[in-house]
């Protein structure tokens, strides 16, 4: 298991860079990743995106479908590539702390 | 540079055995004719300290190194333990007969090797040889297995049995895509890659090495939560409500998903990564059924909404657990058959491969969906207007489907009867190249893994698209890969992505069904949208 | 001595046979398998299987015979799989495997002459009708045998040492093999050349090895040593992978083309039922079957995950 510092915080991620104790995330851990996908700040639109996978994860145990994302955050699909370069699953996903989506998706 | 590899020099420990160079791979065609591959992003220096990465430029395993010779000796022996046990009929009845075979005939010709989609693009490195791997096998099993002595030197040739033998050959069993080509090139009908399979089951089955997102992330947690996504049955009822109210909103047609009908002639399994990923795959399915008066339903039992089935790339127990699932959820609902969703290994899981585990009652019936659709297509129930789909259509045949169940026709009937500009790849059909993401690998990127799947394994597939499509080199012009399968779809996604071909030649990809959606005039025009994500 | 030689080593070749035979034959029938094209499938032309039709267990099953000889008659004797797909292999392994098939025919050929000749049917250049036939093609059949099987399997032999992958494969074995064939053509060249041109020895000696005339004089020099050379390689080849001559027949029928479907009451069932209750000894920690748990067993658990 390899390990990054930002700051002065210390994460453990899996081979693909997502963190590997998801339940060790917050909002400094968030700005931490988010360093990794080139995103330096989070806006309000960020966090909100954010948020709202995060909420979804800790109910379901699941990254939420990526329509239903868009759908219910209000943000098309462009916008959250606009957000975060690499999509939804490898970009957000990863800066809300969410494991690897696994399966054939 | 590439070098000639000897078959003794794998176990020899080396910091890598084998490197592919950029200025190895095959040039593609326009408007690729100019493009050159970024270098591979070397693995990391503590990586290469505490893993096994010693075979080529990538590594999916990670096997941590052990820490002292004595457990590099201990695990040795488990190997030895392990293929000792893959050749008893009591372990490996399974595959025992065509793995003995396969064993004891290759001539060692090599005709194989020009066969392999990995071998060619990699510029014909050694290491990528089906006969490769096979070889070392051969080697070992002659030695330790049938006891040969130091006779079986002479007679088969020799490879160490280290710690570096066992740790490359396990990674390098994760080279092959299991598409099988190479076998149906044999002249003698040895099957290499089914020797790749073996080792990777030898190694799962005996010291519980398999790659995480097969394993863990995979049959195991389709065992317990009951799908690889990691969506249980509430989860996945909730997904499935949203993709009927997203897709009554797109086509104007009201829709509302079925799901555990009792008595229902056909139980449709879908690969679950497909309600995810890609929502209007389930989402075409339901409508189509739906408008074809199919009396048809989902099922929320334990596995039974997710035809995955990785046991099938590595594991016979695990493949047996998964099945089991499968034919008893039918058994409860008391459906007349298991009709496959677009997914090629789920169609040869539980199709052929369980067909030799279920017995009695739990054999029930199963079938392709291409089948089903295309008895739908034919049978006028749905009206369809085949110029909605006028853009230039290719097919992409999942290996598991065509060259291993012999399913060729029926897509394509469909296709010639709804997609006016459709056109064959060469070789197609039985003949066809694997994507480059099969047994499981479009599902594997950790690391720079999924370098190598773009750039070895994958570019040959990439190749075969751009070449159907070379009179049509308007990026404008929308161009469509029906790829019905999940696992290829998702490495064609891939695909698409690293070599920017939607900006570049303006290609999409996609299943089956939402083709036919597309061209139903029952449902607002559009449905197909190229303009979106 | 060469007679009772001749019929150990023809005992050796019928034993190993045999036992290979058998050891392939009663292996547990295993998983499906196929490959595509499956030559008795109806439509086996492009490659399609019973699969493509809709409830295709209600419908009766039309294999054919004959599409399965279109495929084995022109692979077994012509190569066509090494024509298709290695062609510069095939100029050199297409003689010598057409070498060997005329190596056969033409121990037939000795054999029938001989027996023949025990039957009084005069064999030679000025012999009438049958004789006269058995004549000409002995020797045509006998110098053109001998003669492809030594050149092609030079040419293997060149190929094998010259090109640098295959040497990477090659064990010490593989060149022993090639080099005996070569040598048997020698000697077999020389013998017949120099001292049996028109095979007359040699059908001698089968007459007598037919008849089991062991007291008959047995032939010595170039063509004693034929025969006892001929006699070994016989012996030698079932016990190598140059046995895929006959274990073929298990790789094409039982894997490649073997899409036998399983129905419930089938005799089929009733083995696969029987060997889900082997007992299982993979010890990975989500199988555990220390020879305590049939598949059945395991099959039917629910593995562990990983603490």
């Amino acid at each position: 298991m390899a390990s990054f510092t930002h700051g002065n915080i210390t994460i453990e991620v899996d081979e693909d860079g997502f963190m590997a104790q998801p339940e060790k995330w917050n909002n400094e851990v968030a700005l931490a990743l988010a360093s990794t996908e080139g995103v330096t700040a989070l806006s309000e639109d960020h966090w909100k995106l954010v948020n709202y996978l995060r909420d979804y994860y800790t109910k379901f145990g699941v990254a939420p479908m990526i329509r239903k994302l868009c759908k219910e955050t209000g943000f098309p699909l462009k916008t959250v590539y606009d957000l975060f370069p690499s999509g939804p699953a490898k970009g957000a996903c990863k800066v809300a702390g969410l494991p690897k989506p696994t399966g054939c998706v | 540079m590439k070098r000639h590899l000897t078959i003794e020099e794998f176990s020899r420990p080396s910091e890598q055995l084998a490197r592919v160079d950029i200025e190895d791979l095959i040039p593609l065609p326009p408007p690729y004719d100019g493009y050159k591959e970024p270098e591979w992003t070397r693995l990391k220096d503590e990586k290469r300290a505490s893993c096994e990465c010693s075979l080529d430029d990538t590594v999916l395993l990670s096997l941590p190194k052990p820490k002292s010779l004595r457990e590099e000796r201990e695990l040795a022996d488990k190997f030895v333990a392990g293929l000792q046990k893959l050749f008893t009929k009591e372990n490996n009845w399974t595959f025992l007969q065509p793995l003995v075979l396969s064993m004891e005939h290759c001539a060692k010709c090599q005709t194989c090797s020009d066969a392999c989609h990995v071998f060619l693009e990699s510029g014909g490195n050694d290491v990528y040889r089906p006969t490769y791997r096979a070889e070392i096998l051969r080697r070992l099993y002659y030695r330790h297995v049938r006891e040969g002595g130091l006779l079986s030197g002479l007679t088969h040739g020799r490879v160490g049995m280290t710690w570096t033998t066992v740790a490359r050959l396990i990674e390098l069993a994760y080279r092959c895509n299991l598409c099988r080509r190479c076998a149906q090139t044999c002249p003698i009908g040895v099957d290499n890659a089914l020797i790749a399979r073996e080792i990777r089951k030898l190694c799962s089955q005996e010291l519980g090495i398999a790659p995480k997102e097969l394993h863990e992330k995979g049959t195991m947690l389709q065992l317990s939560v009951g799908s690889t996504t990691g969506m249980n049955s509430l989860v996945v009822k909730d997904n499935m409500d949203f993709i009927d109210e997203d897709m009554s909103e797109k086509t104007g047609v009201k829709l509302q998903s079925k799901w555990d009908v009792e008595g229902a002639d056909v139980l449709l399994i879908h690969n679950a990564g497909e309600i995810l990923a890609w929502p209007e795959n389930p989402g075409a399915f339901a409508l189509i059924l739906e408008a074809a008066g199919i009396s048809w339903t989902l099922s929320s039992e334990l596995a039974a909404y997710d035809g995955v089935n990785y046991g099938l790339f590595y594991d016979d127990a695990q493949f047996a657990r998964i099945a089991l699932l499968h034919a008893q959820a039918a058994k409860k609902l008391g459906v007349k058959k298991i009709v496959a969703g677009e997914c090629g290994h789920e169609h040869k899981a539980l199709m052929v491969i369980a067909d030799r585990v279920l017995t009695g009652d739990l054999n029930i019936p199963r079938e392709s969906s291409f089948v089903l659709l295309e008895e739908i297509v034919n049978s006028g129930k749905l009206k369809l207007d085949p110029s909605r789909n006028n853009f230039p259509v290719t097919l992409h045949d999942p290996c598991n489907v065509v060259r291993l169940m012999g399913i060729v026709e029926p897509q394509r009937r469909i296709l010639r009867k709804i997609a006016p500009q459709f056109r064959e790849m060469e070789p197609h059909g039985v003949d066809n190249y694997c994507c480059g993401g099969g047994s499981g690998f479009a599902i594997m990127s950790g690391n720079n893994f999924a370098e190598w799947r773009m750039k070895v394994s994958g570019r040959r597939k990439f190749r075969q698209i751009l070449e159907a499509f070379r009179d049509e080199p308007d990026p404008a012009q929308p161009k469509y890969v029906c790829a019905p399968c999940s696992n290829c779809k998702g490495q064609i996604r891939d695909l698409f992505a690293h070599y920017g071909a939607k900006e570049k030649v303006g290609l999409h990809y996609g299943g089956l069904v939402e083709l036919i959606v597309n061209a139903m005039t029952d449902v607002k025009p559009g449905f197909m949208d190229f303009d979106a994500g | 001595m060469l007679y009772r030689f001749v019929y150990g080593a023809l005992i050796v070749f019928l034993v190993v046979v045999i036992e290979r035979v058998a050891r392939l034959a009663t292996l547990p029938v295993h998983l499906r398998w196929e490959l595509y094209p499956v030559a008795h499938e109806e439509n086996a032309r492009y490659g399609g299987s019973f699969f493509e039709h809709l409830d295709w267990w209600k419908r009766k099953r039309n294999t054919s015979m004959l599409g399965e000889l279109k495929v084995m008659v022109p692979e077994i004797v012509l190569l066509k799989a090494v024509h298709e797909h290695n062609r510069s292999l095939w100029y050199r392994s297409f003689p010598f495997h057409f070498g060997l098939y005329l190596m056969a025919l033409f121990v037939a050929l000795l054999v029938g002459g001989g027996v023949a000749q025990a039957f009084g049917v005069e064999i030679g250049a000025s012999a009438p009708s049958i004789g006269l036939a058995l004549h000409w093609a002995t020797k045509v059949v006998g110098f053109a045998a001998l003669g492809l099987m030594g050149l092609g399997a030079l040419g293997l032999l060149v190929r094998r040492l010259t090109d640098p992958t295959l040497r990477a494969f090659s064990a010490t074995a593989d060149y022993f093999n090639l080099l005996v064939f070569i040598a048997l053509a020698v000697v077999g060249l020389v013998a017949s050349i120099t001292s049996d041109v028109d095979f007359v020895e040699l059908r001698r000696f089968t007459q007598s090895l037919a008849t089991v005339h062991l007291d008959a004089p047995a032939p010595g020099g170039w063509v004693g040593a034929e025969i006892a050379m001929a006699s070994a390689v016989l012996a030698y080849i079932p016990a190598t992978h140059m046995s895929h001559f006959f274990t073929k027949w298990f790789m094409y029928h039982s894997v490649r083309w073997d899409d036998r479907v399983n129905t419930v009451g089938s005799p089929l069932e009733g083995r696969i039922v029987s060997q889900l209750g082997y007992k299982v000894d993979w010890s990975a920690a989500h199988i555990q079957g220390g020879n305590r748990k049939s598949w059945v067993d395991v099959a039917t658990e629910k593995p562990e995950p990983k603490p």
